[in-house]
């Protein structure tokens, strides 16, 4: 019979611009959390790294967003995801489809980036994100949720599916969760490099609970395939990439957070740990896209 | 080994009666018909707003693809000849290999022979003409977020395609691996011969089929007659026979069900399928635990070196 005979699923093909998104939909959900973070519980000294993450999270979501639609294949289509195509203005709304939820998702991310993108930009974030202002408050609320749920929803999307791998472990969306945020400190770490050294260690530290999250989630999510996960990723070359992610994306940068020596000092440590945290990251999604589609995707 | 073919057929004698004209359409809500080849001798009797379906006995089916190429035919679907899609197995008598976005019905040939074997002895062919199931609960339908796959009047599942955007995710939600892109970027399936249906006309293939292995009708109908198909093939010693997708257990009920005479694994079918939504709630709760703990960790960061006023800030600098 011929090889491919008897598949009960097909795979939909998502590959590289797929991989993108999911990494920068990560890395942008984890840089406004930080900065959300910075604005509602840290100090003066944190509003610098909060400007630089306020002025980086909407570049990064319209980048994001454009891998999407590349993506697509009717890309000028991609509104027909937010409004219904035959009663434009009505918007679409499934909750129970987590693609969705996801463009409502990245719709409010994106009005909320915005709002304080422009208040970066204008007002060198002394408007609406002044210390005391309650509205700005508010939106760094509204904004870090949007970003958590983001870094999130990919994981929920993958996992709700009849896809071998994906649809066999509800972990996902924790795993993406996780490393969405580590890689979005990381890049706020490795961009906002004129910051008091107080705020370096404390998002270090965040970094650091993420990254062992992120470790034990993916831990019980290999646990959690059983046949699934020893037909598709252990004993194949998938295997490699998980590996990688777990010795480059998370050991070694929590070897590097512990001790900051080996690499030099605080802030060189802390732009090492960044830079391997977010080849972690992308590598990831890599792996988690490839385990039923292939290395090639 | 006892014939595939022993048993009585179900259909005497195909016959097609004359076939009803596009232009005779009925007005919505009234009876329709359609030329139905399970019960050829007259036309099968459906209306709009009543569930219509396939019942594929797989032991009447010859493996002759007519009811491919009539398909092709009818939906205009071009062969697959491009590099993506040319896919000729060169290692069995399947030549077409399986349903794509421009091959909505592909005959499965489920061949069972030892290679060690070569005079075949004790080998057997199953064949199976496989279509998207058209679910009561459907995969594809749930999770597309454009809207663009509906449910029509006739309780089949269509796909709009200029509504598609070509997200490839009900490609992902589907259970049977039923649906494909097309060469157009947008998400082909068996459409049930809509058009047909709205013309009052038995779907290409069913028409088609010269074994009446593809029976079309009211759903509750073919219920019935499948019912009465496999008491028939257990009275006659097959006690693998088995139905699938008959009943609401099976996403709601499939309304393109099947007559095995293994088990589904055997056919490529999945044993236990289910509707993607069934880990929404897990995998759910699980993102809003770790969003929880984020938080939870993040303010342990944020609020250890905490300096609250400008002048300890200054001191600090």
């Amino acid at each position: 019979m011929p090889p491919d005979f008897n598949p009960s699923y097909q795979v939909p093909n998502w590959g590289w611009w797929i991989v993108l998104y999911f990494f920068f939909g990560g890395v942008t959900g984890g840089v406004y959390f930080a900065a959300a973070w910075l604005d509602l519980f840290g100090d003066l000294r944190d509003r610098a790294a909060m400007r630089v993450g306020h002025l980086i999270a909407f570049p990064l979501i319209l980048l994001s967003a454009l891998f999407l639609i590349v993506d697509l294949g009717q890309p000028l289509r991609f509104w027909h995801m937010i409004f219904q195509s035959e009663r434009f203005p009505e918007p679409i709304f499934k909750p129970y489809s987590p693609m969705s939820l996801g463009s409502g998702i990245l719709f409010i991310f994106g009005v909320v980036s915005f709002l304080s993108f422009v208040d970066a930009v204008l007002g060198r974030s002394s408007l609406l994100h002044s210390p005391r202002n309650p509205i700005g408050k508010i939106v760094s609320v509204l904004g870090a949720l949007a970003g958590l749920a983001l870094a999130g929803y990919t994981g929920a999307l993958l996992n709700v599916n009849n896809e071998p791998v994906w649809g066999d472990s509800p972990w996902l969306s924790a795993l993406f969760l996780f490393s969405g945020i580590s890689t979005g400190i990381a890049a706020l770490l490795l961009l906002a490099r004129r910051v008091a050294s107080t705020t370096i260690e404390k998002l270090s530290e965040a970094d650091n609970y993420m990254v062992l999250f992120e470790l034990i989630t993916l831990v019980v999510f290999l646990a959690s395939l059983g046949a699934v996960g020893t037909r598709f990723i252990f004993g194949t070359p998938t295997i490699v990439l998980f590996a990688i992610v777990v010795v480059i994306g998370v050991l070694v940068p929590l070897a590097i957070h512990w001790r900051p020596g080996l690499a030099g000092g605080l802030r060189s440590a802390s732009v090492l740990s960044a830079v391997l945290v977010l080849i972690g990251g992308f590598v990831l999604r890599w792996a988690v896209l490839a385990a039923p589609q292939g290395l090639g995707l | 080994m006892r014939s595939l073919f022993n048993l009585p057929p179900l259909v005497e004698q195909q016959q097609i009666p004359a076939q009803p004209q596009v232009g005779d359409a009925p007005v919505p809500g009234s009876p329709v018909s359609a030329t139905g080849t399970g019960t050829p001798a007259a036309p099968v009797s459906f209306q709009r707003g009543q569930s219509v379906g396939f019942f594929t006995d797989t032991t009447l089916c010859i493996g002759c693809k007519a009811c491919e190429v009539a398909c092709k035919e009818w939906n205009q679907l071009p062969a697959e000849l491009d590099a993506k899609y040319f896919r000729l197995s060169g290692n069995s008598y399947d030549n077409t290999v399986a349903l794509s976005g421009t091959t909505y019905r592909h005959v499965k040939f489920v061949e069972q022979f030892e290679l060690s074997n070569p005079n075949r002895v004790g080998g057997r062919w199953l064949m199976m003409s496989d279509v998207c199931k058209h679910c009561v609960q459907a995969g594809c339908l749930e999770v597309c977020p454009t809207g663009a796959i509906t449910r029509t009047e006739f309780d089949t599942v269509y796909i709009q395609k200029d509504v598609c955007n070509g997200c490839r995710y009900c490609v992902a939600g589907c259970p049977y691996g039923v649906i494909e892109m097309d060469q157009d970027g947008v998400a082909g399936k068996c459409t049930f011969c809509y058009d047909r249906l709205q013309a009052g006309l038995t779907p290409a293939c069913a028409q088609a089929c010269p074994t009446a292995s593809i029976q079309f009708g009211p759903v509750s109908e073919l219920q019935q007659r499948a019912d009465a198909r496999l008491l028939q093939l257990q009275q006659a010693g097959r006690t693998q026979a088995r139905l699938y997708g008959r009943d609401e257990a099976m996403l709601g009920g499939l309304n393109s069900f099947y007559l095995l005479e293994d088990t589904p694994s055997t056919y490529g079918l999945p044993e236990a399928p289910h509707l993607p939504s069934r880990n929404l709630p897990a995998t759910g709760g699980l993102g809003l635990v770790a969003a929880v703990l984020a938080g939870i960790a993040g303010v342990l960061a944020m609020r250890r070196r905490r300096i609250d006023s400008v002048e300890a800030a200054e001191e600090a600098r």
